[in-house]
Protein backbone atom coordinates (compact mmCIF):
# COMPACT_ATOMS: atom_id res chain seq x y z
CA UNK A 1 0.00 0.00 0.00
CA UNK A 2 1.30 3.56 -1.08
CA UNK A 3 -0.89 5.31 1.42
CA UNK A 4 -0.32 3.55 4.57
CA UNK A 5 -3.18 3.98 7.82
CA UNK A 6 -1.49 4.25 10.96
CA UNK A 7 -5.39 4.90 12.57
CA UNK A 8 -6.67 1.32 11.14
CA UNK A 9 -5.10 -2.00 12.09
CA UNK A 10 -4.96 -5.59 10.30
CA UNK A 11 -8.32 -6.27 11.69
CA UNK A 12 -10.51 -3.03 11.03
CA UNK A 13 -8.52 -2.98 7.18
CA UNK A 14 -9.74 -6.20 6.07
CA UNK A 15 -12.91 -5.29 7.25
CA UNK A 16 -13.33 -1.92 5.71
CA UNK A 17 -12.13 -3.67 2.28
CA UNK A 18 -14.90 -5.69 2.30
CA UNK A 19 -17.41 -3.68 3.34
CA UNK A 20 -15.84 -1.37 0.11
CA UNK A 21 -15.73 -4.55 -1.88
CA UNK A 22 -19.61 -5.16 -1.09
CA UNK A 23 -19.93 -1.35 -1.84
CA UNK A 24 -18.83 -1.59 -5.18
CA UNK A 25 -20.38 -4.67 -5.82
CA UNK A 26 -23.73 -3.05 -4.83
CA UNK A 27 -23.15 0.31 -7.07
CA UNK A 28 -21.92 -2.20 -10.08
CA UNK A 29 -25.18 -4.20 -10.00
CA UNK A 30 -27.00 -1.00 -9.58
CA UNK A 31 -26.21 0.76 -12.92
CA UNK A 32 -23.99 -1.54 -14.90
CA UNK A 33 -23.87 -0.07 -18.40
CA UNK A 34 -27.41 -0.76 -20.72
CA UNK A 35 -25.36 -0.28 -23.94
CA UNK A 36 -27.79 -2.39 -25.82
CA UNK A 37 -30.10 0.83 -24.55
CA UNK A 38 -28.31 2.96 -26.49
CA UNK A 39 -27.70 1.60 -29.16
CA UNK A 40 -28.55 3.64 -32.30
CA UNK A 41 -30.71 2.75 -34.99
CA UNK A 42 -27.59 3.20 -37.49
CA UNK A 43 -25.72 0.40 -35.74
CA UNK A 44 -28.69 -1.93 -35.72
CA UNK A 45 -29.69 -0.99 -39.34
CA UNK A 46 -25.86 -1.22 -40.79
CA UNK A 47 -24.99 -4.49 -38.58
CA UNK A 48 -28.29 -6.28 -40.44
CA UNK A 49 -27.72 -4.65 -43.99
CA UNK A 50 -23.83 -6.34 -43.88
CA UNK A 51 -24.90 -9.89 -42.45
CA UNK A 52 -27.54 -9.78 -45.06
CA UNK A 53 -25.28 -8.90 -48.26
CA UNK A 54 -22.18 -10.51 -46.77
CA UNK A 55 -23.96 -13.19 -48.16
CA UNK A 56 -25.28 -12.84 -50.79
CA UNK A 57 -21.66 -11.41 -52.07
CA UNK A 58 -20.02 -14.43 -50.77
CA UNK A 59 -22.49 -16.60 -52.14
CA UNK A 60 -22.04 -15.01 -55.57
CA UNK A 61 -18.22 -15.65 -55.37
CA UNK A 62 -18.82 -19.28 -54.99
CA UNK A 63 -21.10 -19.45 -57.39
CA UNK A 64 -18.37 -17.79 -59.75
CA UNK A 65 -15.54 -19.47 -58.65
CA UNK A 66 -17.28 -22.86 -59.36
CA UNK A 67 -18.66 -21.02 -63.05
CA UNK A 68 -14.86 -20.69 -63.50
CA UNK A 69 -13.56 -23.56 -62.97
CA UNK A 70 -16.30 -26.29 -65.08
CA UNK A 71 -17.26 -23.29 -67.66
CA UNK A 72 -20.79 -22.68 -66.85
CA UNK A 73 -20.98 -19.41 -66.88
CA UNK A 74 -24.18 -17.74 -65.74
CA UNK A 75 -25.59 -20.92 -63.97
CA UNK A 76 -23.60 -21.18 -60.90
CA UNK A 77 -22.98 -17.60 -59.97
CA UNK A 78 -27.49 -17.30 -60.25
CA UNK A 79 -27.07 -20.38 -57.76
CA UNK A 80 -25.12 -18.83 -55.68
CA UNK A 81 -26.71 -15.60 -55.70
CA UNK A 82 -29.97 -17.98 -54.87
CA UNK A 83 -28.63 -19.62 -51.93
CA UNK A 84 -26.55 -16.22 -50.74
CA UNK A 85 -30.22 -14.51 -50.60
CA UNK A 86 -31.41 -17.76 -48.38
CA UNK A 87 -27.92 -17.44 -46.54
CA UNK A 88 -28.61 -14.04 -46.09
CA UNK A 89 -32.15 -14.38 -44.38
CA UNK A 90 -30.81 -16.95 -41.86
CA UNK A 91 -28.02 -14.29 -41.18
CA UNK A 92 -30.76 -11.85 -40.29
CA UNK A 93 -32.98 -13.93 -38.37
CA UNK A 94 -29.73 -15.28 -36.55
CA UNK A 95 -28.57 -11.92 -35.72
CA UNK A 96 -32.95 -10.62 -34.93
CA UNK A 97 -32.79 -13.52 -32.48
CA UNK A 98 -29.31 -12.81 -30.60
CA UNK A 99 -30.58 -9.20 -30.42
CA UNK A 100 -33.47 -9.79 -28.69
CA UNK A 101 -31.87 -11.97 -26.30
CA UNK A 102 -29.51 -9.72 -25.36
CA UNK A 103 -31.97 -6.55 -24.37
CA UNK A 104 -34.17 -9.51 -23.23
CA UNK A 105 -32.29 -10.09 -19.61
CA UNK A 106 -34.17 -13.23 -18.72
CA UNK A 107 -32.93 -15.31 -21.49
CA UNK A 108 -29.45 -16.20 -20.64
CA UNK A 109 -27.84 -17.20 -23.74
CA UNK A 110 -25.68 -19.85 -22.77
CA UNK A 111 -24.42 -19.67 -18.82
CA UNK A 112 -23.80 -23.20 -17.89
CA UNK A 113 -21.85 -24.44 -20.33
CA UNK A 114 -21.12 -28.02 -20.40
CA UNK A 115 -17.72 -28.87 -21.21
CA UNK A 116 -17.15 -30.48 -24.13
CA UNK A 117 -13.62 -31.93 -25.48
CA UNK B 1 -16.16 22.06 -53.87
CA UNK B 2 -13.60 23.74 -52.48
CA UNK B 3 -10.55 20.99 -51.95
CA UNK B 4 -9.64 21.51 -48.39
CA UNK B 5 -13.79 20.71 -47.60
CA UNK B 6 -14.26 17.98 -49.81
CA UNK B 7 -15.25 15.18 -47.02
CA UNK B 8 -13.43 12.18 -48.75
CA UNK B 9 -10.06 13.69 -48.68
CA UNK B 10 -9.56 12.82 -45.02
CA UNK B 11 -9.59 9.39 -46.50
CA UNK B 12 -6.40 9.80 -48.44
CA UNK B 13 -3.29 7.61 -47.42
CA UNK B 14 -0.19 9.71 -48.21
CA UNK B 15 3.41 8.74 -47.42
CA UNK B 16 5.52 9.47 -44.75
CA UNK B 17 9.14 9.60 -45.10
CA UNK B 18 10.98 7.97 -47.96
CA UNK B 19 9.26 4.83 -50.36
CA UNK B 20 10.07 1.69 -48.84
CA UNK B 21 9.80 -1.53 -51.47
CA UNK B 22 9.69 -5.57 -50.65
CA UNK B 23 9.50 -6.76 -54.06
CA UNK B 24 6.74 -4.86 -55.92
CA UNK B 25 5.07 -4.39 -53.01
CA UNK B 26 4.85 -0.94 -51.66
CA UNK B 27 5.62 -1.21 -47.67
CA UNK B 28 6.09 2.58 -47.42
CA UNK B 29 5.20 4.23 -43.65
CA UNK B 30 1.97 5.75 -44.29
CA UNK B 31 0.15 7.91 -42.21
CA UNK B 32 -2.78 5.18 -41.32
CA UNK B 33 0.40 3.32 -40.34
CA UNK B 34 1.47 6.10 -37.97
CA UNK B 35 -1.92 5.92 -36.66
CA UNK B 36 -2.22 2.59 -36.02
CA UNK B 37 1.46 2.94 -34.37
CA UNK B 38 -0.12 5.97 -32.26
CA UNK B 39 -2.84 3.43 -31.05
CA UNK B 40 -0.54 0.81 -29.59
CA UNK B 41 1.64 3.16 -27.93
CA UNK B 42 -1.44 4.85 -26.52
CA UNK B 43 -2.84 2.02 -25.63
CA UNK B 44 0.87 0.65 -24.06
CA UNK B 45 1.04 3.75 -22.37
CA UNK B 46 -2.32 3.59 -20.66
CA UNK B 47 -1.90 -0.32 -19.45
CA UNK B 48 1.24 0.47 -18.74
CA UNK B 49 1.13 3.25 -16.41
CA UNK B 50 -2.09 1.45 -15.25
CA UNK B 51 -1.06 -1.18 -14.18
CA UNK B 52 2.70 0.26 -12.81
CA UNK B 53 1.53 1.50 -8.95
CA UNK B 54 -0.47 -1.55 -8.54
CA UNK B 55 -2.17 0.27 -5.52
CA UNK B 56 -4.58 -1.46 -3.35
CA UNK B 57 -6.72 1.05 -3.97
CA UNK B 58 -6.59 2.24 -7.54
CA UNK B 59 -6.22 5.60 -8.64
CA UNK B 60 -7.54 7.24 -11.57
CA UNK B 61 -5.68 5.22 -14.08
CA UNK B 62 -5.70 2.31 -12.59
CA UNK B 63 -9.27 2.68 -12.06
CA UNK B 64 -9.82 2.52 -15.77
CA UNK B 65 -7.55 0.01 -16.57
CA UNK B 66 -9.39 -2.25 -14.45
CA UNK B 67 -12.88 -1.74 -15.51
CA UNK B 68 -11.65 -2.12 -19.34
CA UNK B 69 -10.14 -5.67 -17.96
CA UNK B 70 -13.20 -6.40 -16.44
CA UNK B 71 -15.26 -5.00 -19.52
CA UNK B 72 -13.68 -7.61 -21.65
CA UNK B 73 -13.66 -10.54 -19.23
CA UNK B 74 -17.30 -9.71 -17.96
CA UNK B 75 -18.08 -9.69 -21.81
CA UNK B 76 -16.04 -13.00 -22.68
CA UNK B 77 -17.48 -15.12 -19.68
CA UNK B 78 -20.81 -14.51 -20.49
CA UNK B 79 -20.72 -15.10 -23.90
CA UNK B 80 -18.20 -17.40 -24.84
CA UNK B 81 -17.91 -19.31 -21.10
CA UNK B 82 -15.24 -19.65 -18.95
CA UNK B 83 -13.07 -21.63 -21.45
CA UNK B 84 -12.86 -18.46 -23.63
CA UNK B 85 -10.93 -16.76 -21.06
CA UNK B 86 -7.93 -18.43 -22.49
CA UNK B 87 -8.49 -15.90 -25.70
CA UNK B 88 -8.83 -12.71 -23.43
CA UNK B 89 -5.92 -11.51 -24.80
CA UNK B 90 -6.55 -11.60 -28.40
CA UNK B 91 -10.17 -10.04 -27.38
CA UNK B 92 -8.83 -7.42 -25.57
CA UNK B 93 -6.29 -6.30 -27.58
CA UNK B 94 -8.80 -6.43 -30.26
CA UNK B 95 -11.23 -4.48 -28.19
CA UNK B 96 -8.23 -1.48 -27.31
CA UNK B 97 -6.85 -1.43 -30.66
CA UNK B 98 -9.95 -0.59 -32.44
CA UNK B 99 -11.26 1.69 -29.62
CA UNK B 100 -8.59 3.69 -30.03
CA UNK B 101 -8.43 3.75 -33.49
CA UNK B 102 -11.78 4.46 -33.89
CA UNK B 103 -11.71 7.39 -30.91
CA UNK B 104 -8.18 9.36 -32.16
CA UNK B 105 -10.01 9.25 -35.71
CA UNK B 106 -12.36 11.31 -33.96
CA UNK B 107 -9.52 14.34 -33.27
CA UNK B 108 -9.84 16.48 -36.15
CA UNK B 109 -7.14 15.95 -38.89
CA UNK B 110 -6.18 12.57 -37.37
CA UNK B 111 -6.75 9.72 -39.69
CA UNK B 112 -9.43 6.98 -39.11
CA UNK B 113 -7.69 3.79 -39.76
CA UNK B 114 -10.93 1.64 -39.12
CA UNK B 115 -12.49 3.51 -41.95
CA UNK B 116 -10.49 1.67 -44.19
CA UNK B 117 -11.77 -1.66 -45.62
CA UNK B 118 -8.51 -3.71 -45.58
CA UNK B 119 -7.92 -2.61 -42.45
CA UNK B 120 -10.87 -3.99 -40.92
CA UNK B 121 -11.13 -6.97 -43.22
CA UNK B 122 -7.34 -8.13 -41.59
CA UNK B 123 -8.77 -7.67 -38.21
CA UNK B 124 -11.65 -9.50 -38.93
CA UNK B 125 -9.77 -12.48 -40.96
CA UNK B 126 -7.62 -12.97 -37.66
CA UNK B 127 -10.38 -13.48 -36.12
CA UNK B 128 -11.46 -15.92 -38.01
CA UNK B 129 -8.50 -17.90 -38.54
CA UNK B 130 -8.07 -17.67 -34.87
CA UNK B 131 -11.61 -19.17 -35.08
CA UNK B 132 -10.73 -22.01 -37.70
CA UNK B 133 -7.30 -23.19 -36.00
CA UNK B 134 -9.00 -23.44 -32.86
CA UNK B 135 -12.01 -25.21 -33.59
CA UNK B 136 -10.26 -27.67 -35.80
CA UNK B 137 -7.79 -28.09 -33.06
CA UNK B 138 -9.92 -28.47 -30.07
CA UNK B 139 -13.03 -30.46 -31.76
CA UNK B 140 -10.77 -32.33 -34.55
CA UNK B 141 -13.72 -32.84 -37.13
CA UNK B 142 -16.72 -32.77 -34.48
CA UNK B 143 -16.18 -29.09 -35.51
CA UNK B 144 -18.00 -29.52 -38.79
CA UNK B 145 -20.98 -29.92 -36.97
CA UNK B 146 -21.45 -26.24 -37.41
CA UNK B 147 -22.64 -26.77 -40.63
CA UNK B 148 -24.28 -30.48 -40.00
CA UNK B 149 -26.79 -29.49 -37.33
CA UNK B 150 -28.99 -32.40 -35.70
CA UNK B 151 -32.64 -32.99 -36.33
CA UNK B 152 -32.98 -32.22 -39.77
CA UNK B 153 -33.26 -34.97 -42.19
CA UNK B 154 -30.63 -35.60 -44.51
CA UNK B 155 -31.83 -34.78 -47.89
CA UNK B 156 -32.90 -31.38 -46.35
CA UNK B 157 -29.24 -31.08 -44.84
CA UNK B 158 -27.52 -32.03 -48.25
CA UNK B 159 -29.33 -29.85 -50.28
CA UNK B 160 -30.29 -26.62 -48.17
CA UNK B 161 -28.94 -26.33 -44.84
CA UNK B 162 -25.35 -27.12 -45.07
CA UNK B 163 -24.45 -24.71 -48.10
CA UNK B 164 -26.59 -22.22 -46.50
CA UNK B 165 -24.79 -22.77 -43.36
CA UNK B 166 -21.33 -22.58 -44.89
CA UNK B 167 -21.79 -19.70 -46.75
CA UNK B 168 -23.37 -17.80 -43.82
CA UNK B 169 -20.03 -19.25 -42.41
CA UNK B 170 -18.19 -17.66 -44.74
CA UNK B 171 -20.27 -14.41 -44.52
CA UNK B 172 -18.62 -13.53 -41.83
CA UNK B 173 -15.53 -12.05 -41.81
CA UNK B 174 -17.06 -9.92 -44.54
CA UNK B 175 -19.93 -8.76 -42.52
CA UNK B 176 -17.84 -8.49 -39.86
CA UNK B 177 -15.51 -6.00 -41.52
CA UNK B 178 -18.27 -4.03 -43.49
CA UNK B 179 -19.82 -3.24 -40.35
CA UNK B 180 -17.18 -1.36 -38.33
CA UNK B 181 -15.78 0.21 -41.94
CA UNK B 182 -19.03 1.38 -42.81
CA UNK B 183 -19.69 3.06 -39.65
CA UNK B 184 -16.82 4.91 -38.89
CA UNK B 185 -16.73 5.58 -42.60
CA UNK B 186 -20.22 7.05 -42.91
CA UNK B 187 -19.78 9.17 -39.57
CA UNK B 188 -16.71 10.71 -40.87
CA UNK B 189 -17.92 11.85 -43.71
CA UNK B 190 -21.48 13.31 -42.25
CA UNK B 191 -19.05 14.92 -39.83
CA UNK B 192 -17.35 16.36 -42.09
CA UNK B 193 -20.01 17.33 -44.55
CA UNK B 194 -22.07 18.92 -41.62
CA UNK B 195 -18.84 20.89 -40.46
CA UNK B 196 -17.82 21.86 -44.25
CA UNK B 197 -21.47 23.38 -44.63
CA UNK B 198 -21.26 25.84 -41.58
CA UNK B 199 -17.47 27.04 -42.98
CA UNK B 200 -18.91 27.10 -46.47
CA UNK B 201 -22.08 29.01 -45.14
CA UNK B 202 -20.04 31.27 -43.38
CA UNK B 203 -17.60 32.09 -45.91
CA UNK B 204 -19.87 32.24 -48.81
CA UNK B 205 -22.94 34.35 -47.62
CA UNK B 206 -23.05 37.90 -47.35
CA UNK B 207 -24.02 40.31 -43.93
CA UNK B 208 -26.99 38.54 -41.78
CA UNK B 209 -27.17 35.47 -43.61
CA UNK B 210 -24.24 34.58 -42.56
CA UNK B 211 -26.49 33.78 -39.30
CA UNK B 212 -27.60 30.25 -40.97
CA UNK B 213 -24.13 28.48 -40.33
CA UNK B 214 -25.00 28.02 -37.25
CA UNK B 215 -27.77 25.49 -38.31
CA UNK B 216 -25.42 22.98 -39.92
CA UNK B 217 -22.74 23.44 -36.71
CA UNK B 218 -25.37 22.76 -34.53
CA UNK B 219 -25.26 19.54 -36.48
CA UNK B 220 -21.85 18.57 -36.18
CA UNK B 221 -21.58 19.67 -32.36
CA UNK B 222 -24.44 17.50 -32.52
CA UNK B 223 -23.06 14.21 -34.09
CA UNK B 224 -19.86 14.74 -32.40
CA UNK B 225 -20.81 12.72 -29.15
CA UNK B 226 -22.96 10.51 -31.25
CA UNK B 227 -20.00 9.60 -33.09
CA UNK B 228 -18.40 9.06 -29.84
CA UNK B 229 -21.15 6.59 -28.71
CA UNK B 230 -20.55 4.76 -32.22
CA UNK B 231 -16.62 4.98 -32.02
CA UNK B 232 -16.89 2.63 -28.39
CA UNK B 233 -20.32 0.97 -29.99
CA UNK B 234 -18.26 -0.57 -32.79
CA UNK B 235 -15.53 -1.75 -30.25
CA UNK B 236 -17.77 -3.05 -28.67
CA UNK B 237 -19.95 -5.25 -31.22
CA UNK B 238 -16.74 -6.09 -32.76
CA UNK B 239 -15.36 -7.84 -29.93
CA UNK B 240 -18.54 -9.13 -28.51
CA UNK B 241 -19.31 -11.16 -32.08
CA UNK B 242 -15.34 -12.23 -31.81
CA UNK B 243 -17.06 -13.90 -28.67
CA UNK B 244 -19.91 -15.45 -29.91
CA UNK B 245 -17.98 -16.94 -32.92
CA UNK B 246 -14.76 -18.08 -30.41
CA UNK B 247 -17.82 -19.52 -28.71
CA UNK B 248 -18.44 -21.60 -31.49
CA UNK B 249 -15.39 -22.71 -32.31
CA UNK B 250 -14.87 -24.01 -28.47
CA UNK B 251 -18.32 -25.57 -28.27
CA UNK B 252 -20.19 -26.19 -31.72
CA UNK B 253 -23.08 -27.41 -32.21
CA UNK B 254 -24.84 -24.85 -30.70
Amino acid sequence: MKKPQQSTSNQDEGDALDALGDKIKAAQTAHSPDIEQERTGWAVGIRYASDFSAAVIVGGLIGFGFDKLVNTMPWGMLVGIIFGFMAGTRNIVRTAKEMSAETDPGQDLQEDETDIP
Amino acid sequence: MADPLDPIKQFEIHRMGSELKIGNFDVSFTNSAFMMVVAVALISAFMFFGTSKKALVPGRFQSIAEISYEFIADMIRSTAGKDGLKFFPFIFALFMFILFANMLGLIPFFFTTTSHIIVTFALAMMVMTTVLVVGFWKNRLKFLKLFWPSGVPVLLKVLLVTPLEIISFLSRPLSHSVRLWANMLAGHIMLKLFAGFAIMMFAGLAGAAKVGAIAPFAMTVILTPLEILVAFLQAYVFTILTCVYISDALHPGH
